[in-house]
């Protein structure tokens, strides 16, 4: 077997358009400058670096018809003049530390192996993988019935309607985390609408006519009403008992209901809060609403891994068993311990955990580390028998379930996946490797905990 | 049985002798001499009062001056709030200020963050709580000044911390005011406490009988003897002319005195009596409290009027009236009295048998009585504004006259305590080196 190469280094040829007027600087590298979007497509280009110069017209709408164009919405896009829509769409001003932000971003472009085109979702983490300064965030947009949006999802056609939820299933996947959360919005369950008015009513006629009101409490005969009932000359004076009250708290008090409905006389301490949906009339109680938080996103480190990785992800998988879910392959193993325990059968389970896996990636570099990460896991999947295994992938560590393989043919098995490990170039990622054998008599309910415990316990196997 | 047969005895033939009007002369001269002319001096303002007041057609004015309400903290902790809130309650429809001033605040947080409560609840439009924390301690006197510096209103009203308001207490206070020959006004205090043991119940006997009849009839004449330092009322500018409080003890009476200064050179100068602005007072529930506090209200009329004052106690500064009713209600019915009658209580018990003794007890206790209970019911018929509430003390005057007797003798003995020991320097009011640093008299 070969050893495992850094991969070639692919040069890749860089180009800078200038968009709009123009003036030249000593410093400036070779632009080509043109005036509409449309010479992108005319004159062929797919530059590495944009600048928008000076202009006139909407840079919002620029902005967004560049990060649309399939040709330039990778681009680096840079603005030479302050703009409130550069954090949305652009990489930040142009200046002379151009060449650094062109020479990472060549180098993440070649570390790239996600299809970006094959989703929303994907050409999204793609993005921020190669801006890795840029954060998704939102803005407001009361003109727009969800009242708030993000706009690079706009300049992808991505409904900004649906955006927030779009976004909560990309975080579930763990691809994205949330950065802060900016705001909190609610819309109207019926049609999804931000543009609600609150109204505050009567609690009992509904009645939108309160007012606030100071009202008197007598002590002597329990009347409550207005304050400017009971008031005399210079006192106060009960208008039910006529007992003249005098001190506060001995006398009377004040109730704390300080609202008053004009139609049914009512009083009470909170008014009922209705929201009315401006977009459909509807009205709908406040705990019917529909509640985003608005949150801005960065990519996450699973994100990360996935754009270096292509789909298979980071961590060591068996291709041939990925697809069971966690919870069937716990049960795969309960059942296999009872069915050993019952026949007499030897089984055994391997976990396979890479050492140091972000020590190892921050020395040799995202492309470098997972390309390698990735011949590792090839070499593990050709290494064994697709009868013989059956893995998955939980918390970082790579369990195989090896069915009837007993003590003896476990070192079989460790001496290959040994001598992968051996074959690696000369920065070498480390393996863990432990086994456990099948069957055992107390794993109880929560075969996950037995798992993580007993390998916990168990020590490293070695030459 | 031989006592009770000799003590009536006794008690018949003192009531036959009553009789003589010589016997009845030289028996009773400390109550002809001065109790009676004071209780008809007393009894004619009232009738006065009520008149002015239930009588003659009332008049609406239009007289709204800005009011600036002065609280001194000190320990009073959560009963800050209920005066306060008492304050903000006032059915005046003019401008209150309320500054609650603590004093101490460092020791006393509790007091300070309980004002800051109340600072944070919703306020009319008209009411404003300032809290003014004086972090190092500096007495009673420093505390009132503080406050007299930060307030903006044409009248300023001081109030201790553990005393609450009716609600038409500034209402009551204000219309005093409207004439310009006003420079203060007394306002009435009672115990709010008054259930809480015997002692209480005798001192809401007293206060009635003296703060809100004795006060409302002598305010009637313009002799009114002390604006309270726990509830008075005074115009601003004239108060800060005169130069505030001053340190020492009592600076109530003090500032009081300092006013009736200027009667021979202000003639139509008038300290009214606000009879009906009510403020309701703790007081000493215990017998230590309550003998400290005599000890020191007594010592320090003795100090103020035969020290301090001295040589400003002339007709030629108090007018001929004052002066006159000072020297008589003021000095010898409370310094040099108590002390005779001492005096006269030792010689008695030493010269006389004990059958003697109590008869002639038992008879003076009578007669006290007496006037007592007529005294009482001329407050309650035409001062109570509470008279459900003060008929349920007329048991409580059956133990009355002996409690003022013993309050009398404790009167002689803060005298003689001030005389001798110079009492008034230990104040509790202010912190040693403030009093070590006011002059010495």
């Amino acid at each position: 077997m070969a050893p495992i190469s850094e991969s070639t280094d692919i040069s890749t040829i860089v180009s800078y358009v200038w968009l709009g007027s123009y003036s030249s600087e000593t410093w400036h590298p070779h632009f080509t400058v043109i005036d509409e979007i449309d010479e992108f497509e005319t004159q062929n280009l797919k530059p590495t670096l944009i600048v928008i110069g000076k202009h006139d017209d909407d840079c919002d709408a620029i902005l967004t018809q560049l990060r649309q164009n399939p040709r330039t919405w990778l681009s680096l896009i840079l603005l030479e003049e302050a703009n409130p829509a550069e954090q949305y769409l652009s990489n930040g001003l142009w200046g002379q530390n151009y060449a650094t932000l062109v020479q990472k971003f060549q180098l993440r472009q070649k570390a790239v192996r996600l299809d970006a085109e094959a989703s929303d979702a994907e050409k999204l983490i793609s993005f921020l993988f190669m801006h890795p300064k840029f954060e998704l965030q939102p803005r407001k947009s009361p003109q727009h019935d969800c009242t708030f949006e993000y706009p690079l999802l706009n300049a992808w056609s991505i409904d900004r309607n649906e955006a927030i939820d779009w976004l909560k299933g990309i975080k579930a996947n763990g691809w994205i985390e949330t950065v802060e959360l900016n705001n909190r919005v609610r819309h109207c369950p019926d049609c999804h609408s931000g543009h609600l008015n609150y109204l505050d009513m009567c609690p009992q006629c509904q009645s939108i006519d309160i007012k606030l009101q100071s009202s008197l409490h007598c002590f002597n005969c329990g009347h409550i009403g207005k304050q400017e009932k009971f008031k005399k000359a210079t006192s106060l004076l009960c208008p039910n008992c006529f007992s003249d009250l005098r001190h506060i708290g001995v006398d009377y008090d004040r109730p704390i209901e300080n609202q008053h409905c004009v139609d049914c006389e009512s009083i009470f301490i909170d008014a009922k809060v209705q929201a009315e949906c401006l977009s459909c009339d509807e009205k709908s109680e406040i705990d019917d609403l529909d509640v985003y938080n608005i949150y801005t996103y960065k990519l996450s480190e699973l994100g990360r891994k996935l754009v270096v990785n292509g789909k298979q992800g980071a961590n060591l998988t068996l291709e041939t068993s990925e697809s069971i879910t966690n919870s069937r392959f716990y049960w795969l193993i309960d059942w296999q311990n009872k069915l050993a325990k019952r026949h007499g059968f030897v089984h055994s389970i391997m976990s396979i955990e890479i050492i140091d896996l972000d020590a190892f990636i921050e020395q040799v570099g995202d492309a470098r580390g997972y390309a390698q990460i990735n011949e590792l896991q090839q070499r593990i999947n050709d290494a064994l028998r697709e009868t013989d295994a059956c893995g998955k992938t939980i918390n970082e560590s790579l369990y195989i379930f090896l069915s009837m393989t007993d003590e003896e043919h476990i070192q079989a098995v460790f001496n290959k996946i040994d001598a992968v490990q051996e074959l690696q170039a000369k920065d070498q990622i480390k393996l863990r490797i432990k086994t456990i054998e099948l069957p055992v008599d107390d794993m109880g309910d929560a075969t996950e905990a037995w798992l993580i415990d007993t390998f916990s316990q168990t020590p490293e196997l070695s030459r | 049985m031989s006592f009770i047969n000799t003590v009536t005895y006794l008690i018949l033939d003192l009531w036959n002798n009553l009789s003589s009007v010589v016997f009845l002369a030289s028996f009773l001269p400390l109550l002809l001499l001065y109790e009676l002319p004071l209780m008809a001096i007393v009894t004619v303002g009232i009738i006065h009062w009520y008149k002015r007041t239930y009588i003659d057609t009332p008049t609406n004015s239009l007289y709204k001056p800005s009011i600036s309400c002065i609280i001194t903290c000190y320990s009073e902790g959560d009963a800050v709030a209920s005066t306060i809130n008492s304050l903000v309650e006032q059915t005046y429809d003019g401008d209150i200020e309320i500054i609650a001033v603590i004093d101490g605040a460092v020791q006393n947080n509790h007091t300070y963050l309980a004002a800051r409560r109340c600072q944070q609840q919703a306020l009319p439009a008209n009411r404003r709580i300032v809290i003014l924390p004086k972090w190092q301690r500096g007495g009673r006197v420093s505390t009132l000044n503080a406050g007299l510096a930060q307030a903006t209103g044409e009248i300023v009203i001081n109030a201790d911390a553990d005393t609450s308001f009716d609600n038409n207490m500034v209402d009551q206070i204000v219309p005093n005011f409207e004439d310009p020959d006003v420079p203060a006004v007394g306002g009435a205090l009672r115990v709010r406490n008054n259930q809480d043991s015997l002692l209480t119940r005798m001192q809401s006997i007293e206060y009635l009988i003296s703060m809100q009849g004795g006060k409302t009839g002598l305010g009637n004449w313009n002799l009114i003897n002390n604006i309270s330092g726990a509830f008075g009322a005074f115009r601003r500018e004239i108060l800060i002319q005169i130069g505030g409080w001053d340190t020492h003890t009592a600076e109530d009476l003090d500032l009081t005195i300092r006013f009736k200064q200027y009667f021979k050179r202000k003639p139509n100068w008038r300290l009214p009596f606000a009879t009906l602005a009510i403020g309701h007072t703790d007081a000493p529930s215990d017998l230590k409290t309550l003998v400290n506090q005599r000890l020191r209200w007594d010592g320090d009329l003795y100090f103020l009027y035969l020290r301090k004052h001295w040589p400003a106690f002339t007709p030629k500064l108090l007018g001929m009236k004052s002066f006159l009713f000072t020297l008589f209600y003021g000095v010898i019915q409370n310094v040099l009295l108590p002390i005779l009658m001492v005096i006269y209580l030792v010689a008695v018990s030493i010269t006389l048998p004990w059958e003697v003794i109590f008869t002639l007890s038992f008879v003076i206790y009578c007669i006290y009585l007496f006037f007592l209970v007529v005294y009482f019911s001329i407050v309650l018929v035409a001062i109570s504004e509470r008279p459900k509430q003060d008929r349920a003390l007329i048991p409580w005057l059956l133990i009355y006259p002996i409690y003022s007797f013993l309050m009398r003798v404790l009167c002689a003995f803060a005298v003689i305590n001030e005389i001798l020991r110079r009492s008034h320097e230990e104040s509790g009011m202010a912190p040693w080196w403030v009093l070590k640093r006011g002059r010495k008299f």
